[in-house]
């Protein structure tokens, strides 16, 4: 079994990586505390909180400085809570094996999203639907590498909800931030550019996860003393995620995203086949 | 103050204060009582609701487990407070449409915290 400080470490390298690609520390940290003999729903449980630490660690700077649509997360947390409650009780009712099951084929999903999502066409190309724009879904920020301001439009604002639905019940079932299905639907539903996605995702993590910890707190499968080591780690590697968020290029983010998530995959299912959870 | 601004300070003070309690918690739970994970009763949050898991803090006699609670709740209390100040903000501004929105959320949110959720 884990001890304390095994996990604040692994949380810690899960919520820098988690963070700087927007996949969320938690997609790694699951994985890796089943593979030292954690009980799989326990893990998932207690692993909202540490999503909650990471969209928070990380997003206090990036909606200070700007990049963070705040608009369009609030009215895409409408969606994602419902979800989000929905897969928690989904979890408390099903089977440990089936949970981790889906969890592996998930990450797969994760994985083909990132091969079939192609980069956003230009932000002031976009043109909103009537939604989108009446809510006002719109922004702007300053991008270092481009070294300009970027202004943007979303568009498919009903549709881009009702998908969330989706990713909202995949984050509260699996105890993970969804970031690969938000940034999925941002980019290719909403046209949000890959900078606004990844911190808006981050932003709604943590929203999305407060809605499932709120059915887990009262499931007893949150462990407090697996649920705060995890925190700990995720949010100090989240913040320091986040600062070299701006400076990294998007292609390397997707590099590094596709890797993580395969190896959250292959290591489930390597649990869930070989050695039983 | 821009909303941002605000909101960037909110969860900013939140996680640091959660951060700090927690931390706290870890070390005195790694001094006291060794370093492995424990899945005995008192470590395993049995609530019937998050609003019995906050007023339970104050009648925790084990000083790692009230921290780590205290330091949990600050944590989901958080992205929750976010949501409250985005409300009065954009009830002040008169932004109907986001305030409509953002009520639906934290009454949700709300309704969730207080009453029992998970199935029996």
């Amino acid at each position: 079994m884990a001890g304390v400080v095994e996990v604040v470490l692994v949380s810690l390298v899960a919520g820098f990586l988690g963070s700087t690609t927007g996949l969320g520390g938690a997609s790694i940290t699951i994985p890796l505390l089943v593979l030292l003999g954690v009980p799989v729903k326990h893990a998932i449980a207690s692993s909202l909180i540490s999503v909650i630490a990471t969209s928070t660690g990380s997003s206090s700077s990036f909606v200070t400085g700007g990049l963070t649509n705040l608009k369009a997360a609030m009215f895409l947390e409408c969606f994602t809570i419902t979800g989000a409650i929905a897969g928690a009780v989904l979890t408390v009712s099903v089977s440990p094996t089936a949970v981790a099951f889906t969890f592996s084929a998930v990450m797969v999903a994760s994985l083909l999203l990132t091969r079939v999502v192609r980069a956003p066409q230009e932000p002031g190309a976009v043109k909103q639907d009537r939604v989108a724009a009446w809510l006002g879904l719109e922004g702007s920020y300053f991008d270092p590498s481009l070294g300009r301001d970027v202004r943007y439009r979303l568009t498919n604002a009903v549709y881009g909800g009702l998908a969330m639905v989706w990713a909202g019940a995949v984050a509260g079932m699996l105890g993970i931030g969804a970031g690969a299905f938000k940034v999925a639907i941002h980019e290719t539903v909403l046209k949000m550019p890959t900078k606004v996605s990844t911190s808006t995702s981050n932003l709604i993590m943590g929203m999305t996860a407060l809605a499932g910890a709120g059915v887990y707190v009262s499931s007893g499968l949150m462990v407090l003393d697996l649920a705060a080591p995890m925190a700990l780690g995720t949010t100090l590697g989240s913040v320091l995620g986040s600062r070299l968020l701006t400076r990294m290029r998007d292609v390397n983010l997707r590099r590094l995203y596709f890797a993580l998530a395969a190896f959250s995959a292959s290591s489930m299912l390597y649990r869930a086949l070989v050695l039983g959870v | 103050m821009r909303l941002e601004r605000v909101l960037g300070l909110l969860i900013l003070a939140g996680t640091v204060t959660s951060l700090a309690l927690m931390a706290l918690g870890i070390s005195l739970y790694v001094l006291q009582l060794g370093e492995e994970v424990s899945f005995s009763d008192g470590w395993i949050v049995r609530s019937r609701s998050f609003l019995e898991f906050v007023t339970g803090i104050g009648e925790e006699r084990s000083l790692p487990v009230a921290l780590m609670r205290a330091g949990v709740a600050t944590l989901m209390l958080t992205p929750y407070s976010r949501a409250v100040v985005s409300l009065v903000y954009f009830a002040v501004r008169r932004e109907w449409k986001f305030m409509v929105i953002t009520g639906l959320v934290v009454a949700a949110l709300s309704a969730l915290l207080i009453f029992p959720a998970a199935p029996s």
